[in-house]
């Protein structure tokens, strides 16, 4: 655009012979307006103009522009410093002084050309970019949601299971949960996946699953670590590990069984904050070996006084102040003796937040809590207050019977399968709950007493007698290389329906007299699961040498909580 | 810093020196330096020397059970050696010694 009809005419001339297409203005104005319905990809921009100058229409023009660039080249008469100044600052890219060199001029449209490709390409990347960024906030967003199902699913926050997971990230790839198993045995897992994401959900979906579905069957934990190891090996690969730590509490008989791979220590501390037990990890992560060299042994203590498991991912204990200098162990343990177990949680993330002071937390943390105390009068359901004429249970007239070999003994569990079958049958949680206890006592005597001959008072005669007995207990089962135990149930009618439970083995027999029959408060760590089975059931006999045992439990209307 | 690696071949036995934090920046050096090693299949055994790591997280761990995967059909034998400090901590609490040799 140029006031001078002969400039314009002779440079749109040259332009046009170089292949330009060509559009012209007569003043600034004007200029602006014809840049606004042709969107030119060059202008070239005289400085002296009436109507609004050079100047004025390059800076209106890249306000229109935004964030498309259009190249302007100022032709100017002047050339004098101070308007080449002017002109930059005004938003034009280069400058040409009248007369026009038309040598010059081609090859400043040629630079200007090769600017506007490589700007192309820089706004492409970035709208590449940008879409990159915003798929990986959708994925983001996906994960957080999957793992805030996952932590948050199940967890009618167990009143015994307190828990804290603080993510590094946006969220965790820690996982916390608990549950009952029908028994009334508690399982928790903490585990904590290689990574963070998705990746690190992806790894904890099939563990979940695992959990909740293998303990609500019933089955024990080391068979629960045994299928997620599988799982988890079978669906990632291999550098996706998950280090894990899964616990088992059976209120029964006060006993902790820890399996750990790969995390801390848990600590069992009394209300004091004396620690005095610890479970480090005695295998490798989940995920990592495979069936045959796998794990599953266990590490069972049996609390004599009541306090407190604690558990926690590596992210607490590897957490550095500005420094360098870890949170430590030592670091958990100072936080547990300075104050009330009540507050604990609080006052280890306290003294980590001290602890880091201006420091990131780079690591996601979790922390659990599970409450030991003595409740095995508690879990005792009452059924005396229910009569007979309460009755409405009908689950038709079945038997089903079991007979199992030392390989079958040694390798199967059949109480989850049993209490399938229950379940199948019609039984609601409320009585399979109860049948676990019943047919998880009578079996248990049937293979510890009958079968593989131990004495529950290595359980008393010293002090680490529970974990002697139960070391003692793996090691004859594994080695076991005779012996059978039936298991039969029915239903059957007298007063009224019951379930039959009646138990064979192999084995010498034992004097039942021994046992108690009634639920004792104290401290006595067997014969309260026989006392225990004699409370929930109608009727039970010993027979024969003492290796047969039949059970009636009263299948009576679910009693209001 | 990201970690420094540096091969060392003596006889038949390749030494992976492996220098500053070893985590998920150091994946790609790590894998090229093993993968050049075994496909070779001049050595018979590598140590992955960690006497100048003075960080080791768990995708560490991870690199380092693919190097176990990778070199179990090859015949080559591994070893962690001379690792101390918080690394031999946490190749202790992740139970590493039922899968390498640690030396």
């Amino acid at each position: 655009m140029d006031d001078n009809r002969l400039n314009v005419v002779t440079t749109s001339t040259y332009c046009r012979t170089w292949g330009h297409s060509v559009v012209t203005a007569m003043d600034g104005a004007q200029a602006v307006e014809r840049y606004q319905i042709e969107r030119p990809d060059l202008i070239l921009m005289d400085v002296m103009m009436p109507v609004m100058n050079g100047f004025d229409a390059t800076a209106r023009i890249r306000t229109l522009a935004g964030s498309n660039w259009v190249p302007i080249i100022l032709l100017t008469a002047l050339g004098s410093e101070e308007n080449l100044v002017q002109g930059i600052a005004s938003g034009a890219d280069d400058y040409l002084t009248k007369p026009v060199n038309f040598t010059i001029l081609r090859e400043k449209i040629r630079v200007m050309e090769r600017i506007a490709t490589i700007q192309g390409q820089l706004t492409e990347s970035l709208a590449g970019l940008q879409e990159y960024r915003d798929k990986a906030e959708e994925e983001r967003v996906l994960a957080a949601h999957v793992m805030d199902r996952i932590v948050g699913f199940g967890q009618e926050n167990d009143e015994l299971v307190s828990y804290r997971i603080i993510p590094a990230l946006n969220f965790s790839g820690d996982l916390v949960a608990s549950a009952r198993t029908p028994a009334g045995d508690l399982h928790v897992i903490l585990a904590d996946a290689t990574g963070h994401g998705l990746a690190a959900a992806l790894n904890i979906i099939p563990m979940i699953e695992v959990f909740y579905g293998m303990t609500e069957k019933g089955f024990p934990i080391s068979r629960i670590t045994t299928e997620m190891n599988r799982k988890i090996r079978r669906l990632m690969p291999r550098e996706r590990f998950v280090a894990a730590a899964l616990v088992s509490v059976e209120f029964s008989s006060n006993t902790i069984s820890v399996w750990n791979g790969g995390c801390p220590a848990a600590l069992f501390a009394n209300e004091n904050g004396e620690v005095l037990r610890t479970f480090a990890s005695m295998h490798p992560p989940l995920g990592i070996m495979v069936d045959s060299t796998f794990s599953a042994d266990l590490e069972v203590y049996q609390w004599t006084t009541p306090g407190k498991l604690m558990m926690c991912s590596d992210g607490l204990l590897e957490a550095e102040d500005p420094q360098g200098i870890p949170f430590g162990s030592a670091g958990l343990t100072r936080a547990l003796l300075s104050t009330p177990s009540s507050t604990w949680l609080d006052n280890i993330l306290d003294a980590l937040h001290r602890h880091l002071g201006s420091a990131p937390q780079i690591d996601d943390v979790s922390l659990v809590s599970l409450e030991c105390r003595d409740l095995s009068s508690v879990v005792t359901p009452d059924i005396s207050v229910h009569s007979p004429q309460q009755v409405i249970y009908d689950i038709g007239q079945w038997y089903l019977g079991v007979r199992l070999g030392h390989k079958e003994i040694r390798n199967i569990d059949v109480l989850p399968f049993l209490l399938d079958w229950c379940r199948q049958a019609g039984l609601d949680e409320y009585h399979l709950g109860n049948f676990f206890v019943i047919i998880a006592e009578l079996y248990n005597n049937a293979l510890d007493h009958g079968l593989l001959g131990l004495d529950s008072r290595i359980k008393i005669e010293s002090e680490d007698g529970f974990e002697r007995y139960i070391r003692l207990r793996t090691e004859r089962l594994q080695s076991l290389e005779s012996g059978r135990i039936s298991v039969d149930l029915s239903i059957v009618k007298e007063r009224f329906p019951a379930l039959r439970i009646r138990l064979v083995d192999s084995g010498p027999g034992f004097d039942h007299a021994v046992y108690g029959r009634t639920i004792s408060n104290d401290y006595v760590p067997f014969g309260r699961g026989i006392a225990l089975v004699r409370h929930l059931c109608q009727r039970v006999e010993f027979r024969g040498r003492g290796n047969e045992v039949i059970a009636y439990y009263p299948l009576m209307e679910t009693p209001p909580n | 810093m990201p970690m420094q690696i540096t091969i060392n071949e003596v006889g038949q036995t390749a030494t992976l020196k492996l220098e500053g934090r070893f985590d998920f920046n150091a994946s790609r050096e790590f894998r090229d330096s093993y993968e050049r090693i075994l496909s070779k299949r001049e050595m018979d055994s590598i140590d992955v020397d960690l006497s100048a790591v003075n960080y080791l997280d768990s995708s560490a761990l991870g690199m380092l059970l693919l190097l176990r995967e990778k070199a179990e059909p090859t015949g080559v034998k591994l070893a962690l050696v001379n690792s101390r400090g918080a690394v031999r901590q946490i190749l202790e609490v992740a139970n590493f010694h039922k899968l390498f040799v640690l030396r």
